[in-house]
């Protein structure tokens, strides 16, 4: 789950106007952190995915099956192949906070999953695991064989809260592995930054 | 998609203190709102009423004395009361108030220059307002700039006018088109609840609009030459009197308990009453009267204006005829100047000519050049002439040649003077030609003296070569014991005869064969083929 910090955001600010060594000492550590975890999923990409033959990526260029390239629609992207390189070079992290949610919250350190197939690994069968209940496609089934499959190459989910957008099985899986490991370490390059700025500053023992 | 796990996140309040501010004051605005539908019938509300009646009046009146302005000052004021009665019913018809409609008829005829073609305009800019989400400002506001050649505001009403079709078509194309899209949509809206209830509050208005010209008379005549201070105060005066005279109807009905026909029957007599004291009926048809006679003195000055202006359009024209004629007599007049100067200046060059012959140093000139003088003199005189006639360039060019005259004149005589004597060349040649043609016919004699040929020598082609030959070769070596007569024959048979003439030649027989026929040369074909033993033969074809 993730932590909510106060005034993390105007800590940031005042290294940055004040300290930038600190800030970048701070960052520093925080990449250090996240890396772990970053690594740890990237680890965890299979070369393929057992039962899913068709869908590994063969180098060539797929269209889409379902839809054609309109004027109003040029960039239509056909389903994404499974290729490991890629999925692994989209598991990365951010220092860059994020654009604030509905609920007014802002992410300061962010892990992510880019890549339209990690995606796929991360979340297929979140939501129906045996395939849609009202699928009206000629093979009902495909759903629900395709999940399985990437359960079977993967494992199952891994959840980081309680809400059902908290499980996958990539970085949330890794995440969940780190066991807070990494939070514990950004706070305290936090708190570090922070008492060392106060103590320049005379604030603070 | 990216899946985004932000680990450390925190609250950013940027935007809620103001949605939350902005809430506060919404709940406020409503409570108030509340607090006013609440008390509908109190005191604040009657001023309110009479407030928003006069303010509808004047802005009413100050939108009608904008349009009577601008129709004036371009001459159009006759057109003033068809205008505004055809914008207070087009305001009627839309549900849109005229104090509205004027400032946008207002903008759209200083586009077009015209009353009729304005109006045409406004009731587009009305349609298609109904008929699109542009607000009637905005389209007022594009379709003026239209006029003016910017058509980017009509482009950006997002109506289906392209841009290309923009920049080509003019404006009676443009609002042709808008019409045929937008043509009814006023009608189509008016029939919606929205379009009711739009209509009815412009009814209102022109109510309330109706009400404050009668509160402004009123006050007028109650305050009478006191202007707008005793105006005023008797605005003060009346709110006071409304508000104790509706606090104590108040007070009666609240102690006349809750009998509802009573309450009515005493609401209903107590109208009456105050109709009656008040001669309400009797001000309404002042009211009447007043917007007659003001309609009436606004179309007399209209009619006045509109005479004066005439009459200042017939003097401006007459004027401008008046000072075509003069500028075109100004003209005449320069010409003739013109003219009269050129004639001047050709007599002043004639008789400057003339003149000339009688000058006397140009005579003394022309006499002096009569005699015989060098080419430099007459150089000289001829410059005179020239400086004297003051004919630059040829003066100048005379100078030219004058100089060049003195240099080449001068120099060539001195170096000629320094010269040294030159030499004859050709001195003693006669005598060198002569001892040159006596070793000629020394040479001459001789050559007579010598033999025409060679004694005892053979000469080559001669007919006796080899006979000369042989006599030069008797008893030498190799010839021994041989006669002249054999030598020669001898050496004549080994050279071939080439070196001597010959004594002989083979006759030789000419046959001429003319116009052989295909019988004769069948005849040579046979021959031949009978003096050949190998029997081919050749085809011989005369047609070939």
């Amino acid at each position: 789950m993730p932590v909510e910090v106060k005034g993390l955001v105007e800590t940031k600010a005042a290294l940055k106007a004040y300290a930038p060594d600190l800030l970048k000492e701070m960052n520093k550590e925080i990449r250090i952190a996240l890396k772990i975890v970053v690594k740890d999923a990237q680890q965890m990409v299979t070369p393929n995915v057992i039962g899913l033959y068709n869908w590994q990526d063969q180098g060539r260029e797929v269209k889409s099956r379902t839809k054609a390239k309109t004027p109003l629609a040029p960039n239509l992207r056909a389903f994404p192949k499974y290729n490991p390189l890629v999925i692994r070079k989209g598991l990365t992290f951010s220092l860059a906070a994020s654009r604030r949610n509905s609920a007014g919250f802002v992410g300061i350190y962010r892990l992510l999953n880019k890549s339209a197939a990690g995606a796929i690994i991360e979340t297929a069968g979140r939501k129906n695991f045996n395939g849609a209940s009202d699928s009206q496609s000629n093979n009902p089934q495909a759903g629900a064989h395709f999940n399985r499959s990437i359960q079977g190459t993967y494992g199952g989910f891994k959840s980081i809260g309680n809400r059902r957008e908290d499980k996958g099985r990539l970085l949330y899986a890794a995440f969940y592995r780190d066991q807070g490991k990494v939070i514990d370490a950004v706070f305290k390059a936090i708190n570090k930054a922070d008492r060392t700025f106060k103590s320049r500053l005379g604030l603070a023992a | 998609m990216t899946i985004d796990i932000p680990i450390v996140t925190t609250y950013k309040d940027k935007g809620v203190k103001a949605a939350q501010s902005g809430l506060d004051k919404l709940s406020g605005s409503a409570k108030k709102l509340g607090l006013a539908l609440g008390l509908a019938l109190s005191i604040n509300k009657i001023v309110a009423f009479g407030k928003a009646s006069v303010k509808e009046f004047t802005d009413s009146e100050k939108a009608v004395a904008s349009l009577q302005n601008t129709l004036r000052n371009t001459g159009n004021l006759l057109a003033f009361p068809d205008t505004e009665a055809g914008l207070k019913n087009l305001a009627k018809l839309s549900g849109i108030a005229d104090d509205s409609l004027i400032p946008l008829f207002n903008q759209l005829y200083l586009a077009t220059g015209n009353v009729s073609q304005a109006t045409k305009d406004l009731n587009t800019a009305i349609e298609v307002s109904r008929g699109s989400t542009n607000e009637l400002g905005s389209v007022v506001d594009a379709l003026s700039k239209g006029y003016a050649g910017n058509t980017k505001g009509l482009g950006s009403l997002n109506v289906g006018l392209n841009r290309a079709y923009l920049a080509s078509a003019d404006m009676a194309a443009i609002t042709k088109e808008l019409n045929s899209t937008f043509s009814g949509s006023s009608a189509a809206f008016l029939e919606t609840y929205a379009g009711k209830v739009a209509v009815l509050n412009n009814q209102w208005s022109e109510t309330k609009e109706i009400v404050g010209q009668g509160l402004v008379m009123a006050f007028e005549t109650a305050t009478g030459n006191r202007g707008a201070k005793g105006m005023t105060d008797s605005m003060e005066e009346l709110g006071y009197v409304i508000s104790a005279v509706v606090i104590r109807l108040g007070q009666l009905t609240s102690m006349l308990g809750t009998d509802i026909p009573l309450i009515s029957d005493l609401l209903k007599r107590t109208t009456d009453g105050w109709k009656f004291l008040l001669g309400v009926d009797e001000t309404r048809r002042e009211i009447y009267n007043e917007i007659l006679r003001t309609n009436t003195r606004l179309n007399y000055e209209a009619m006045l204006a509109a005479e004066a202006q005439a009459k200042r359009n017939k003097e401006y024209l007459a004027f401008l005829a008046k000072q075509k004629k003069l500028s075109e007599a100004s003209a005449v007049a320069a010409k003739k100047r013109a003219a009269e100067e050129k004639k001047i200046a050709e007599e002043r060059k004639i008789l400057d000519q003339v003149g000339g012959l009688f000058d006397l140093d140009q005579i003394q000139i022309f006499a002096a050049l009569q005699n015989k003088i060098t080419d430099q003199e007459k150089l000289r005189l001829s410059l005179q002439l020239a400086l004297i006639q003051e004919n630059a360039s040829e003066a100048a060019r005379l100078a030219t040649d004058l100089v060049k005259s003195q240099l080449q004149t001068t120099n060539l005589a001195a170096a000629i003077a320094k010269l040294p004597k030159a030499l004859y060349p050709f001195e003693g040649w006669s005598t060198d030609i002569d001892n040159l043609i006596r070793q000629i016919l020394l040479m001459m004699k001789l050559l007579q003296t010598m033999p025409t040929k060679p004694l005892g020598q053979p000469v080559v082609g001669s007919p006796t070569y080899y006979t000369d030959l042989a006599k030069t070769l008797v008893n030498t070596t190799g010839y021994m014991g041989l006669t002249e007569s054999q030598i020669a024959e001898e050496r004549r048979q080994e050279s071939g005869g080439r070196f001597g003439g010959m004594q002989t030649a083979a006759p030789v027989t000419v046959i001429n064969v003319n116009g052989a026929t295909q019988g004769l040369l069948d005849e040579l074909r046979n021959g031949l083929i009978n003096s050949s033993a190998s029997g081919s033969f050749s085809s011989i074809n005369p047609n070939r």
